[in-house]
């Protein structure tokens, strides 16, 4: 039943004009990072050989290519998950779903999935630039998993967060917005968290973005994927609390 | 459980908003719980393919040997500097746990910054024991060997000879030898500049001394404080040009050696730098000294000849030879190479070592006939820098210093040629968003025709 409304969250997706002018402009966008990325790795090609431990092509262009895919990610999640529950709630859907026989987890984990999904493929869609440069050379593809595996991990807090956040409210935008301030936040956090002591270091810790820099070095840290499943857990659990609530009148 | 169907339906609600705060707090709670334990025991593995996010195993070797606590203190302001060197001392912190790093913002501690001779932005100063060193650039080869260096003693001092002219530890020009100075600050050696006139050499087997391309003629008494100097054991580098000999002669004759007139001009170089036929390279060593381990490739940008004789005290071993295709020229060179009318090939000497021993104490020498491969323009070509290092440490009677193996990348080149480029560009910036943005237009218009 979860996948049913996973699919139909995703089908509906791809009904709407949005999600493919989203995959346009993203794919404009991440083309022509990706190729800067490349010309500034030919243009110091030459000299690589020449340093010691340099960094190679998926160094110098993978990884920062899938480093500027996590900024746009944190521009298209507020967008992309705005309308999941929101506008259900709007419609007067939702009670239509509450007296289908599946629990709110059901309903909750099934649309984040669907959104989910056009996120992986939108990664996909990222991940073939890196892959193209197969054509004339080779790629560290442990590095480049690892990178993979953090952008994914990223999206889907991202998405978690969203979702909750469109929980929230009958107001798409008004969900937008708050999920766009809340990632933000959290991208932000640690730059006033680079003061002292242990608060400056627990503040640093809830960073999305220190967690997401060492899977673009290639240096896997169950610290890390803990984070990223934990927040994404929480807001999700927050999420189905909500419609909960919901229910009974809250 | 309370509902809202309860008798009372403002208590109710109350029951419910209580009901919900808890569970927030219990969720955030476990939640935060959960973050806690994950960071606290954490594991971590590199997935590159070359293990760059990891010691390498010289470096695991010496950072396991450590007996005590070090403290290293990074000059740094907040920033970027700090990150990449919070990531490199992680490596070793995650091997060895009694590493502490401390970050100086040297803007706000100015005394510190003068008490430690800092100059550079992210500069360690390292402290083991009573010992202390500074690295100016963080690499893990240099820290690797700074930590090595702490634990051992060993004739680390490198005196350059000034006054004559001479290429100078200090000079960031081009032909300078400054980055050259650097490199042996980071592992462990101190250099310093010397003014022949101003007073006696250093005692032998308290330092090495240094003579790098002096431009000016030595005075009589100065060639006899050095000559005096190497028959008495004293470690000397002797980093000469083509014609700048400048009255040194003597000292020459104390090794055994002549520097022949002329310049070498080798063709097959050029077919290696794709220079000028006077840039020299050489490619293979014999396995003596400080080349026994060198496999790379160096390059002399016009360089002397050197002749040893075989009789005298030292025991002389030739360690940089041309090949077979090279001569000796003086005449300048010309737009055609070829041999001067009479001179024919062979391969020539242009580096030689140098040993004595006296006693228990030996002392040895280089001597070299080109310094450019040691300035700041040449350092980094080939196997110059290792060159210069071995050099250095074997004449400081220290060879243990320890090659970091290079991870070189698998990734390194990437060949596309104009019409592969061009497809990639287009395909990922034109054909992709227009097949999506087209899409999105047919959706749109089927919905409005609905």
């Amino acid at each position: 039943m979860m996948f049913v409304i996973a699919r139909r969250e995703l089908r509906s997706l791809f009904l709407s004009p949005l999600a493919w002018m989203i995959l346009a402009i993203v794919q404009l966008i991440m083309g022509f990072l990706f190729l800067s990325h490349v010309n500034i790795f030919l243009s110091v090609a030459p000299k690589l050989p020449l340093i010691h431990d340099a960094p190679g092509l998926t160094g110098l262009v993978a990884a920062p290519t899938l480093g500027n895919a996590a900024v746009l990610m944190l521009l298209i999640a507020p967008i992309m998950t705005m309308r999941v529950v929101a506008e259900e709630r709007r419609n007067h859907t939702l009670t239509l779903l509450y007296t289908a026989p599946v629990s709110r987890l059901t309903i909750v984990l099934g649309k984040y999935l669907g959104i989910l999904s056009f996120f992986l493929i939108l990664i996909a869609l990222i991940v073939l630039m890196p892959l193209s440069l197969l054509v004339g050379g080779h790629l560290d593809f442990g590095m480049l998993a690892c990178g993979v595996l953090g952008l994914i991990l990223l999206v889907m807090a991202f998405a978690a967060v969203g979702v909750f956040m469109s929980t929230l409210t009958s107001h798409p935008t008004l969900a937008a917005i708050s999920t766009f301030g809340v990632l933000f936040l959290f991208w932000i956090i640690d730059w006033a968290g680079r003061g002292h002591g242990a608060g400056g270091a627990a503040v640093a810790y809830l960073s999305a973005l220190n967690h997401y820099e060492p899977f673009l070095r290639g240096l896997f840290d169950t610290s890390a994927l803990a984070y990223y499943l934990i927040v994404t857990a929480a807001f999700l659990g927050l999420g189905v609390r909500r419609l909960d609530a919901d229910r009974v009148g809250a | 459980m309370p509902t809202a169907w309860g008798p009372d339906p403002m208590s109710a609600r109350r029951n419910l908003i209580a009901a919900n705060l808890g569970f927030m707090a219990l969720w955030l709670a476990v939640m935060g719980l959960g973050l806690y334990t994950t960071h606290r025991f954490r594991y971590e593995a590199d997935w590159t393919v070359t293990g760059r996010n990891s010691l390498a195993p010289p470096s695991l070797t010496v950072v396991r040997q450590l007996k005590g606590p070090v403290f290293i203190q990074a000059f740094a302001p907040p920033g970027t500097t700090r990150h990449a060197i919070r990531v490199l001392i992680g490596q070793y912190q995650r091997v060895n746990g009694a590493i502490h790093l401390q970050f100086i913002d040297p803007n706000k501690h100015p005394g510190a910054v003068r008490r430690n001779n800092i100059s550079y932005n992210g500069e360690l100063r390292i402290r083991y024991g009573h010992r202390q060193a500074t690295v100016v650039t963080p690499s893990q080869s240099a820290i690797t060997n700074t930590l090595f260096s702490l634990e051992r003693t060993g004739l680390r001092n490198l005196v350059f000879l000034a006054g004559n002219g001479e290429r100078s530890p200090l000079d960031t020009a081009p032909y300078g030898l400054s980055a050259w100075a650097g490199e042996l600050r980071d592992r462990g050696f101190t250099v310093s500049t010397h003014n022949i006139g101003d007073g006696p050499l250093p005692q032998p087997g308290t330092a090495v001394v240094v003579i790098a391309d002096p431009r000016s003629r030595f005075l009589p008494g100065e060639v006899a404080r050095l000559t005096g100097y190497v028959q008495a054991g004293g470690n000397l580098i002797w980093l000469l040009e083509p014609g700048h000999v400048e009255g040194l002669t003597p000292l020459a004759q104390t090794l055994g050696l002549r520097v022949a007139p002329g310049f070498l001009v080798d063709p097959a170089s050029s077919l290696l730098t794709g220079d000028m036929p006077n840039f020299i390279t050489v490619d293979h060593y014999p396995a003596v000294g400080p080349v026994h381990d060198m496999h790379l490739i160096t390059v002399f940008p016009t360089a002397a000849a050197l002749t040893l004789k075989p009789q005298g005290p030292f025991r002389k071993a030739a360690i940089l030879r041309t090949a077979g295709s090279a001569w000796l020229q003086s005449a300048p060179l010309g737009n055609v190479i070829t041999p001067p009318r009479g001179g024919k090939s062979r391969p020539y000497v242009l580096g030689a070592t140098f040993t004595q021993t006296k006693g228990t104490q030996t002392s040895r020498a280089v001597v070299i006939g080109d310094s450019d491969f040691a300035a700041n323009t040449y350092l980094g070509e080939g196997g110059n820098l290792a060159l210069a290092m071995n050099i250095a440490n074997w004449v400081a009677n220290d060879e243990a210093f320890i090659n970091m193996p290079n991870r070189t990348s698998p990734d390194l080149t990437l060949r596309l040629s104009q019409d592969e480029l061009s497809v990639i560009a287009f395909g990922f910036m034109v054909v992709l968003p227009l097949v999506f943005a087209g899409n999105g237009i047919l959706v749109w218009w089927r919905r409005r025709n609905r």
